[in-house]
């Protein structure tokens, strides 16, 4: 089914538009005629034309009101329908009508509200299906797409563009995502709460941005999925393209049938849910802020082999990191003497550098020292890839240390390098710097060595 | 649990078992010792759907191969099943030579989602205490069945640890991959237990099977 209507509509209208700005229906026209509802810095309006329906209003944040959508004149591509459950149907059947390009559905007492819900869920499904009409929803946020500037939901904001996109099961988890986004100017290329996926669901989405230019890491918050193998064979397509990366909620053995056999109690649905992911070669995470490290680090950097050097200020932190690179079967290789005689050579190491991988340069590394230490391991054929940490010193220059980051990163565009500049306050500049040139930043060496070992090649 | 069926089952899926026989009482107990020329030590175990958990209630014995003792080790089963439950049904004793080697788990459990699922794993009674498993969605080819042993904690054990002997992949494999594709087949199948598979580096014996399908 093509979905170029509902993720980049020319024209929309919001039926069930409302004038009372704690109402759905106000902050979704808001969302769409500012950007958002909460002023953000990332925050575009809508290009398009918008359209609000209430039969009650003359006017609304500046736009024109029309009685019922057959009233606009004007093609629509997206008709959002933010009105009460109960006249639904007939919001959806004028839809039809009016031959709109894709419905969402925000409004919610649908399946989730019951047999009653679950009938007219079926209803509107029917008639929307009959039409060829593309179905979002009914009880979701929307979509945001902040590389067009589309807001289509009632999310609190906008968060920046960039190039992950986010498939939600949950529509709140996504608002306060969105927060968190804007805060660490994290970007997104679209983010798409599927509500009770009525007609599109998870795999629906996983297929579209698989195929989506502008998106180069595929993140999910999953619950349950309908068609397992549906699901499954999307997600062996996708990853032949981008990576599709998966946190999966509900672990607890409450409600499943008692086993009658040792393997039966020993295999929970959480198991057998992570086992098919990663047979399916999808990277599965344990929590919301390690779905993103590593969303981040796929969309910014590319995969390389399993051997790796960290390049460090901190001796602790290099040895945190190195226990992390364990953890996660990140290859620390052996530094070869030759390698070392370099680095002896240059002249800038401190006489009690470590010698070996960590690469402890030591505390009063000026940017100098990281730029040998960077390049001279990045020339080395046998490295693949680096972590560097950076601790604050009172002689540490973040930012310049930013920049010879990404001189290298740009002089070795196949070996990703991740960063660990510790600490926020001092630092920011530098990590803003890294990250608006594609170069990962974890406030943890934990989060570093998650990262990279997402990047690995699987042998 | 019906004894045929697992006997249908075991031809089927053509697991290899060790050399067995089935008495149902202890004249057939006696006979069918000869069968098993060469054992020097047999396990009884009492077949009975009353009793899951045998080891449990002292329902397997492991005695010397010889006539006089193992009739009357199949009185003594009987004899302490009906003190347990007065009222079990006792089908009769399953004698098979003793097998030495490691215990690993192989099973299946059928996912309203996904489908059959397999598990390898460190066996015996207690594998689900040391859950100590790693599990595929069926079917799975050879290759993915060693990868998969190789994935557990306690992959050492099968390497020849402390003197212990080093397990036969490959017969441990081809175990795993038939049974993933009859599982595959076969729907009505909800759960297998090959619970321990015992297994040295010349084979691989499944010497305790427990089935589950579907009502």
């Amino acid at each position: 089914m093509k979905l170029d209507k509902l993720l980049n509509p020319r024209s929309v209208a919001v039926i069930g538009a409302s004038r009372e700005p704690e109402k759905v229906g106000y902050g979704v026209l808001k969302n769409l005629v500012k950007g958002c509802y909460f002023l953000a810095p990332f925050c575009a309006p809508f290009k398009g034309k918008i359209y609000p329906v209430n039969p009650f209003a003359v006017n609304i944040l500046g736009l024109k009101c029309y009685k019922s959508i057959l009233e606009i004149d004007d093609e629509i591509d997206l008709a959002i329908i933010v009105v009460p459950a109960n006249v639904v149907l007939q919001v959806v059947k004028e839809c039809v009508k009016k031959k709109v390009g894709a419905v969402i559905i925000i409004s919610a007492g649908f399946s989730e509200a019951g047999e009653k819900g679950k009938r007219l869920e079926a209803e509107v499904l029917k008639v929307l299906k009959k039409a060829g009409i593309p179905l979002l929803g009914p009880n979701c946020l929307g979509v945001i797409k902040p590389t067009k500037g589309l807001n289509a939901s009632f999310a609190p904001t906008m968060p920046p563009a960039g190039k992950v996109a986010f498939i939600t099961q949950s529509g709140a988890l996504a608002d306060s995502v969105i927060d968190w986004a804007v805060q660490e100017r994290y970007g997104f290329s679209a983010i798409v709460s599927v509500g009770n996926a009525a007609m599109l669901d998870v795999s629906d989405f996983i297929e579209y941005f698989a195929n989506d230019e502008e998106t180069k890491a595929i993140t999910v918050y999953l619950e349950n999925v309908k068609d397992g193998r549906r699901f499954i064979e999307c997600c062996k397509e996708a990853v032949k393209k981008k990576p599709v990366i998966v946190l999966k909620a509900g672990r607890s053995k409450i409600g499943e049938k008692a086993a009658l056999s040792h393997t039966g109690r020993m295999v929970s649905s959480y198991d057998v849910y992570t086992t098919a992911f990663k047979q399916a070669g999808i990277e599965v995470v344990d929590s919301v802020e390690e779905l993103f490290d590593v969303a981040k680090a796929n969309a910014m950097l590319s995969k390389c082999e399993n051997a790796i050097a960290i390049v460090t200020n901190g001796g602790g932190a290099g040895v945190l990191c190195a226990d992390y690179c364990e953890e996660f079967g990140v290859n620390l290789v052996e530094l070869k003497k030759s390698t070392i005689k370099k680095l002896e050579k240059s002249k800038v190491m401190h006489p009690a550098f470590s010698k070996r991988n960590p690469l402890d340069i030591i505390g009063d590394a000026l940017p100098e020292r990281y730029e040998v230490a960077i390049n001279t391991l990045l020339e080395e054929d046998y490295i693949k890839g680096l972590i560097v940490i950076q601790t604050l010193q009172t002689m540490t220059r973040s930012e310049d240390d930013a920049r010879i980051i990404i001189e290298a990163r740009k002089r070795f565009p196949k070996k990703p390098i991740v960063c660990c500049f510790m600490g926020t306050y001092f630092t920011r500049r530098a990590i803003h710097l890294l990250e608006a040139n594609n170069v990962p930043n974890y406030s943890d060496p934990r989060r570093a060595a998650r990262a990279m070992a997402s990047l690995i090649k699987k042998s | 649990m019906d004894f045929k069926k697992i006997e249908r089952f075991i031809e089927k899926v053509k697991l290899p078992v060790p050399k067995q026989v089935f008495a149902k009482n202890k004249k057939q107990a006696v006979e069918g010792l000869k069968k098993l020329r060469g054992a020097s030590l047999v396990v009884m175990k009492l077949i009975s759907p009353d009793f899951l958990h045998k080891s449990e209630f002292g329902l397997v014995k492991t005695v010397e191969a010889d006539a006089e003792i193992v009739g009357k080790t199949f009185d003594e089963l009987v004899k302490l099943a009906k003190r347990k439950r007065r009222k079990a049904k006792i089908d009769g004793v399953l004698i098979q030579e003793k097998c030495e080697g490691v215990e690993v788990i192989i099973g299946m459990k059928r996912d309203a989602t996904f489908g059959p699922v397999l598990l390898f794993g460190i066996g015996g009674i207690f594998a689900e205490v040391l859950q100590d498993k790693s599990l595929r969605i069926a079917p799975i080819k050879k290759e993915e069945a060693l990868e998969m042993m190789k994935e557990i904690k306690g992959y050492r054990l099968l390497t020849g640890y402390r003197g212990m002997p080093k397990v036969n992949f490959d017969a441990l494999a081809s175990i795993l991959v038939r049974l993933g594709n009859y599982a595959v087949e076969n729907e009505k199948l909800d759960e297998v237990d090959l619970n321990p598979v015992i297994v040295d580096e010349k084979k691989a014996y499944c010497v305790d099977i427990r089935i589950v399908e579907k009502k």
